[in-house]
């Protein structure tokens, strides 16, 4: 993701090339908070804070190889902290409504990509009855695409416990799409 | 022997048990912590007298002097003693030896020196101090060997405490204690002086004795020998040594027997002439360690003899503290320092 | 693989291919370094004074070395004190004169100490006299061992009649005188 150089430049307090690091980390960052959050201006707010924090503490960071993982890391928690403040927000359209978006993507428009908005949507009304950790780990596993081992560097679980996690929630996930599709 | 020796060593000892010579000295050093010493000399005498090739230790024109005198009134009868304290001050240790080395007073043969050592240990400062009297005989016997605990104790006694019980109430008991250990200090003194005249006679003949008078050979005879002188029996010297060594050796080795007679006497010329006097020493700080006497005022006191440097040299040391304050301060900072520097990085982790 | 899973898997197709894309991304990272150019110029006076002072912390060899001297310079100080307070303490052992009289307490029977103070002239202060807990110690361990003496002579007097017709004149003779 990131080279030895730029992460030694801005441990030593180069703005310039922190700037490249956050240029090349922010999509990422974005993504994982986007999905977790459900919100746009949330996710870019989570996103921000987390590069001050990374700004902040990056000298602290003991070996390149892990900076992923603490990135990652610090979004997943910035995004713990907001789910658990969080109540289901009036904001949001409908259970019906996006069962008939997601129907209409899948048989429809099987190959036109979703707005964020709409992903957005998807994927609150798929984990609602999940616990924040069973979200991070759904998100992380099934659409980040990232192994159980970078998962359980990132949430601090075991790696048993983030087998059960996932387990559970794709079976809630399941049971889901089976009755409403 | 050389018959000079006898009779003057005999003398001594006479002289050793009731030893009252005047002025009576005592000696104090104000040891400074810089290393500079005050010395204090304070003489006592029964007449104005402080002839000052009498004197303990050397003392000239360049100390600051004060007499006084003190009249007792004891049973309608005055006693007037007179009193001189000379003082002055060292700028270091080095300025005293060079005063002993100058000395024209009655103990300018024995070798003195003071010694002192500053040790900077953070916390403390470390002074010791001593004064070293060298030892006279090379091949003397240690006194240990002769006393007990208990004997040494009383041999050890400062100056002004030993007449004290001589002259005082119970003075027999102590005189009977003085007595067992005179004894015990003549079998140790006539041992010393036949084993080194033994030692340096060995010496001097160099192999060229034969069997009957080898060293190992007199070194079997030497309690014979100490008897013999001890008994004061009417026989000249020459006899004891014809007696000790056969007449043939006496007339092959007379050179050596003379020389080494002579080499003795010169040995322990400045032993048998030395004046006794008391040392206190006042140290800068907290003592914690000496072999000294300690008195109620924290004053450290040693006698100074010649019977305690005749076979060993005489060591009268003390060590003492000073806690350096700043140091204390410096490491009580450095330490919350660090313990803050951990507290703060455990809270903001 | 059944029907629920198919349609898992649909779902999951469609979310992986719709990866959240961050608009105006380069917007985004000016907004940041100004961000964090703006709150360096706010940093307040204490905070730059505990990041001066305690800067070291987040230095792993610095932290363990002055870890390593505080540590240091508290053994030493131990180390050194300890020493101090044995040579002080042996220092009490030490030969004490008040000009008039001698006192040693070299020696561990206390019946050889009573030998001493007879020698010395007994007290050292009229009236009064201080001693440690550690010679009352002594004291009473003597006692016990003069006991144990003590049984053992009466035992022995006691199973010899002769020694006690010897000993009972004895003592008669020196009552009379």
């Amino acid at each position: 993701m990131i080279d030895k150089e730029t992460i030694e430049e801005c441990r030593n307090g180069n703005m310039h090339y922190f700037r490249k690091l956050v240029e090349t980390t922010s999509p990422f960052a974005f993504s994982v908070a986007l999905r977790l959050l459900g919100d746009e201006h949330q996710a870019r707010d989570i996103v921000q804070e987390s590069m001050i924090t990374i700004w902040k503490t990056i000298h602290r960071m003991r070996a390149t190889g892990s900076f992923k993982t603490w990135l990652y890391r610090i979004v997943v928690n910035k995004c713990y902290d907001q789910l658990r403040k969080r109540k289901r927000s009036p904001e949001f359209n409908t259970d019906e409504k996006t069962w008939i978006l997601i129907a209409n993507k899948i048989y429809e428009e099987p190959f036109k990509e979703l707005e964020n908005r709409e992903a957005a949507q998807i994927i609150n009304l798929l984990t609602e009855k999940l616990s924040p950790k069973q979200k991070a780990v759904f998100v992380l596993s099934d659409l980040e695409e990232m192994s159980n081992e970078e998962i359980s560097a990132i949430t601090g679980m075991s790696r048993t416990n983030v087998k059960a996690n996932l387990h559970y929630a794709r079976k809630r996930i399941c049971e889901m799409v089976e009755k409403q599709l | 022997m050389n018959s000079k020796i006898l009779k003057s060593i005999l003398v001594i000892i006479g002289l050793m048990v009731f030893s009252c010579d005047e002025p009576e000295t005592t000696v104090t050093d104000f040891v400074h912590a810089d290393g500079s010493v005050t010395r204090r000399v304070e003489m006592k005498n029964k007449k104005k007298d402080f002839d000052p090739l009498k004197l303990r230790v050397p003392v000239d024109s360049t100390w600051n002097f004060k007499d006084t005198v003190v009249i007792a009134v004891k049973d309608g009868k005055s006693d007037t003693t007179w009193i001189r304290t000379a003082e002055k001050r060292f700028s270091n240790v080095e300025e005293i030896n060079k005063e002993y080395s100058s000395d024209i007073g009655c103990n300018k043969a024995s070798k003195r020196n003071v010694r002192f050592s500053r040790k900077f240990k953070w916390f403390n400062t470390e002074f010791r101090f001593s004064e070293n009297l060298e030892k006279c005989l090379k091949y003397g016997y240690p006194i240990e060997n002769y006393l007990s605990r208990e004997d040494l104790d009383f041999f050890y006694l400062p100056i002004g405490i030993l007449g004290e019980k001589l002259s005082g109430p119970d003075s027999t008991k102590f005189k009977a204690v003085n007595d067992t250990i005179d004894k015990k200090a003549e079998t140790w003194l006539w041992s010393s002086f036949v084993s080194e005249w033994i030692e340096e006679f060995s010496m001097l003949t160099d192999g060229r004795a034969g069997e009957d008078i080898s060293r190992e050979n007199l070194k079997k005879m030497e309690g014979e020998v100490v008897d013999m002188i001890k008994s004061k029996s009417p026989d000249s010297d020459s006899v004891v040594i014809i007696r000790y060594l056969g007449e043939e050796n006496y007339k092959k080795f007379k050179k050596e027997i003379d020389s080494t007679s002579s080499m003795i006497t010169k040995r322990v010329e400045g032993w048998s002439s030395f004046k006794e006097y008391s040392l206190r020493v006042v140290m800068p700080g907290k003592v914690i360690s000496t072999n000294g006497y300690i008195d109620k005022n924290g004053e450290l006191l040693w006698p100074v003899k010649s019977d305690f440097f005749l076979c060993a040299q005489y060591e009268m040391w003390a060590v003492s503290k000073i806690s350096n304050k700043w140091a204390w301060i410096v490491s009580g900072i450095f330490l919350l320092f660090v313990l803050s520097g951990l507290i703060f990085r455990i809270v903001k982790k | 693989m059944d029907n629920g899973d198919k349609k898992y898997e649909m779902v999951l197709n469609v979310l992986k291919k719709s990866k959240p894309e961050l608009m105006d991304a380069e917007a985004f990272s000016d907004k940041i370094i100004k961000l964090l150019q703006e709150e360096k110029s706010k940093i307040s006076l204490q905070e730059l004074i505990i990041e001066f002072l305690f800067g070291w912390v987040y230095i792993g060899w610095v932290r363990r070395s002055m870890v390593a001297v505080a540590l240091s310079v508290i053994l030493l100080f131990g180390y050194q004190q300890a020493l101090i307070l044995r040579r002080i303490n042996d220092l009490s052992d030490q030969k004490v004169t008040n000009g008039k009289t001698t006192m040693t307490s070299l020696t561990d029977e206390f019946s050889d100490k009573i030998l001493l103070y007879r020698i010395s002239g007994k007290k050292l202060t009229d009236g009064k006299i201080n001693i440690s807990e550690k010679e009352i110690d002594r004291l009473i361990k003597s006692v016990n061992r003069l006991q144990v003496k003590y049984q053992d002579i009466i035992y022995l007097i006691e199973n010899d009649p002769e020694l006690k017709k010897y000993i009972e004149a004895k003592m008669n003779k020196s009552k009379k005188n």
